[in-house]
């Protein structure tokens, strides 16, 4: 499921992230995600039916509008590719003050 | 209902409430009962778990004044929206500032602490929860554990 959400971000053609992973200084404006859970809900006949999973997807920029307006962005998408919002968005912390962050709690339910 | 809140999840709860009121029971003395015990629970694994080696890079970067642990929220008020009642669980912002929120959702360079994160808003705790409001509500009610 990190490759799907990945491959979706990557449309907007800024750097992604896993959340914690990045080493260099930051670009202008990315992305980060984060795999908080994948929860299994049901089974029949010993296998798994369905599966939720849940991400943490984070915009920061050196621009406030840039980030607001991106995560909006970024939620249309995943909401027309059948990505649930869970929560919409909250601030979040940057390491350099150069930054502000926005994220929001997305899921996505696999039934198989 | 916002995310750092508990409220009333209880199994068939719309046969309870028929049980309830037929025998005079207090549906309101009860949801504050569970959800302070609820709160309980949470409180008791931040208590346990908010410690350094649970911290991204093993505390290495925190100070020593234990900001995080002093913040676990500790006001067990009950917040009543019509019906529906919920209580407020986690860190207390006012408190803990910007730690929690760099422990809770992590930065690029920093992983978030997935082990305190999961003891707010993990499905194990959820399910615990859940659990513990469904036996706290026969209990109430002196019904047998075998009713449903």
């Amino acid at each position: 499921m990190d490759e799907i959400l990945i491959e979706l971000l990557e449309s907007f053609g800024y750097p992604i992230y896993r959340q914690g992973s990045l080493t260099e200084a930051y670009p202008d404006t990315f992305f980060t995600f984060w795999n908080s859970e994948e929860v299994e809900h049901s089974a029949y006949d010993n296998n798994t039916s369905n599966i939720t999973h849940n991400f943490d997807v984070n915009v920061y920029s050196t621009d406030i509008d840039v980030c607001i307006g991106l995560l909006e962005q970024a939620r249309q998408l995943l909401k027309v590719n059948n990505w649930i919002i869970g929560i919409r968005g909250y601030d979040i912390a940057s390491d350099e003050i150069t930054h502000v962050g926005k994220g929001m709690q997305v899921y996505f339910l696999e039934q198989n | 209902m916002a995310r750092n809140r508990i409220g009333l999840n209880v199994d068939d709860l719309d046969i309870y409430l028929q049980i309830f009121e037929q025998y005079g029971k207090n549906i309101k003395e009860f949801t504050e009962e569970a959800l302070i015990k609820s709160k309980d629970l949470v409180n008791t694994k931040l208590e346990k778990d908010t410690t350094a080696s649970n911290y991204p890079a093993k505390g290495k970067y925190e100070s020593k004044s234990q900001i995080l642990k002093n913040s676990i929220d500790n006001d067990y008020s009950v917040v009543w929206a019509g019906d529906e009642a919920e209580i407020k669980i986690g860190y207390d912002f006012k408190k803990s500032g910007l730690v929690s929120i760099f422990n809770m959702y992590g930065t690029p360079n920093m992983k978030p602490a997935k082990k305190i994160k999961n003891d707010i808003y993990g499905p194990k705790t959820m399910k615990e929860v859940k659990e513990l409001q469904n036996e706290l509500i026969k209990e109430f009610l002196g019904l047998d554990s075998f009713f449903f």
